[in-house]
């Protein structure tokens, strides 16, 4: 127990180095949580959003990506 | 060019996304499980002593600073040239990226300069910088948010990205001038080649974790972006109908 | 190219009537000076060693302060859309307005910068340096500035947005400027900072004119 805590302490460093680790690993969990969360919410709503109007999926994945003119004449 | 072209269609290019991000994620868990797990038991650098552990998650943050950057850079003169649409979100999405890894260069930068300057922050040419890069980041996302529709604020910050890396040579030139001028005793003095190897192998372990870490996120945030632009497109053609 | 000149008459006419942006300049210009002082004490030994710094870093805001006049008007009367469809090219007139922008803030601000200068105890040796530092410095902000003002011109409360967008870009001008005055006070050559800062106003005269050109057509489109 003691060598868990002795190797925690690094060397009396601990208060720099475990913030270190904590705020890079941090911001790159929260990003991916994040990401993951809007990937899923957006491809959820695309799909029951293409089921209630499936003739206009591919006019708007031409307009969306700005390959052809947004607006219907 | 022949294969960017190839890409620059959305549809194709999900396809061939959602085939390799499962292959990228998980050789980013496996690079960033073994570099931890290395780092964290690696021996204590004798020069430096404990703190230079702080600079497992400094290094590779520090790269990828700069490397995302770059590939915006890129992404957005392909954009800007070819009017290449998945350029365009690829540039979008990496910023909060690199922005966030900008953040954590500078506080692990400054938690590894407590110990070892005394101080938390010096104004170090590097360090000056770095911090200038996150202003330019900064901007980058504010532009994306200023202007509502999508076309034009892609293009305003393709020109933004470009001007910001005809800047960033010129910046970093200008910040060692003024720093040498300022600080006669330069007080990073690294040692080069001399990095011992059970400190070497974690480090480039993390620092390829990192950047597999970069391209599994660049995939799915693309992904997402590019379902909510048709969403929005979908939801204002039936507002239309 | 006397639609060159004329661009930059017209502007200059307009900033310089009552009600536009020079005067304004200035005062900000003097006024945030005098509160340095104010800030950090009456010692004068101090003063005059931040004061390079401080005249460069008021000019610099001083410079950005009127940035947004720079495009805005023309943007929303409709005069932007007739320049840029001038057979001028754009560049030349983007070119053209920056000079205009130099000649109503930074070359006023050059003038004046030796009056304040006595005001922050600044050795009077450094003055010619002071002035031709700032005389090749400032055109270096209303460049870059261009870039910024034209990428936020249609944007609402784009102000702020432009000060973020164009600040990083101008700390290369302000590093040169100051070591140069710096320089000049401790009696050293000033001479390898003033040659950087022109390379840098070299830099971007070739390249700023591009960049702003693009940013205002898509703006416009």
């Amino acid at each position: 127990m003691n060598a868990l805590f002795d190797y925690l302490a690094m060397g009396g460093f601990a208060w720099f180095i475990w913030p270190a680790y904590a705020f890079t690993l941090g911001f790159m969990i929260w990003i991916t949580v994040a990401t993951v969360r809007s990937l899923r919410a957006n491809r959820r709503t695309l799909e029951q959003l293409e089921q209630a109007a499936p003739h206009r999926q591919r006019r708007a994945q031409r307009a969306a990506t700005g390959t052809a003119e947004v607006q219907a004449p | 060019m022949a294969n960017l072209h190839w890409l620059a269609n959305p549809g194709r290019f999900l396809r061939i996304a959602k085939a390799v991000s499962p292959v990228l994620a998980g050789l980013t868990v496996v690079l960033l499980a073994v570099g931890l797990a290395l780092s964290l038991q690696a021996p204590v650098d004798a020069v430096q002593g404990t703190p230079s552990k702080v600079l497992f998650m400094h290094v590779p943050s520090a790269w990828m600073s700069m490397f995302i950057w770059g590939v915006m850079a890129v992404a957005s003169a392909v954009a800007l040239i070819w009017k290449h649409p998945v350029a365009d979100i690829a540039a979008k999405v990496s910023a909060p990226l690199g922005a966030g890894f900008t953040a954590a260069t500078l506080l692990t930068g400054s938690l590894w300069g407590k110990p070892t300057w005394g101080t938390f922050w010096v104004w170090d040419a590097r360090l000056t910088a770095e911090l200038i890069l996150l202003f330019l980041y900064i901007g980058y996302i504010a532009i994306w948010q200023a202007i509502e529709d999508p076309q034009r604020a892609g293009k305003a910050a393709a020109i933004l990205a470009l001007v910001g890396s005809v800047n960033l040579p010129i910046i970093h030139f200008s910040v060692d001038w003024w720093n040498t001028l300022h600080q006669p005793a330069s007080i990073l003095r690294d040692g080069g080649a001399s990095i011992d190897a059970s400190m070497l192998i974690p480090l480039l372990l993390l620092a390829a974790g990192f950047q597999a870490f970069y391209f599994t996120l660049l995939l799915w945030r693309m992904e997402a972006e590019i379902a909510g632009r048709k969403i929005r497109q979908l939801r204002l053609l039936s507002a239309q109908a | 190219m006397t639609a060159f000149g004329a661009i930059i008459l017209r502007d200059v006419k307009l900033g310089l009537r009552q009600g536009g942006g020079t005067y304004w300049t200035l005062l900000f210009f003097v006024l945030t000076v005098t509160l340095f002082p104010l800030g950090v004490g009456p010692d004068l030994a101090l003063l005059s060693r931040i004061g390079p710094g401080i005249l460069w870093v008021v000019a610099l805001l001083a410079s950005m302060l009127s940035l947004d006049r720079m495009f805005q008007a023309d943007y929303e009367d409709g005069s932007l859309e007739l320049l840029a469809l001038a057979p001028l090219p754009l560049e030349l007139t983007v070119l053209a307005k920056c000079l205009a922008h130099w000649l109503t803030t930074g070359l006023p601000v050059t003038v004046l910068a030796p009056a304040l200068g006595l005001l922050l105890a600044l050795d009077p040796a450094a003055y010619p340096t002071l002035m031709l530092a700032l005389l090749i410095g400032t055109p270096v902000l209303s460049l870059i500035g261009s870039i910024g003002a034209a990428l936020t011109v249609g944007v609402r409360r784009g102000g702020v947005l432009l000060s973020l967008l164009v600040m990083p870009l101008y700390i290369p001008a302000l590093i040169f400027g100051v070591l140069a005055v710096d320089a000049a006070v401790d009696g050293l050559s000033a001479r390898p900072h003033l040659l950087l800062l022109a390379a840098d106003l070299l830099v971007a005269a070739a390249l700023t004119p591009w960049a702003a050109a693009a940013a205002l057509r898509l703006n416009l489109e």
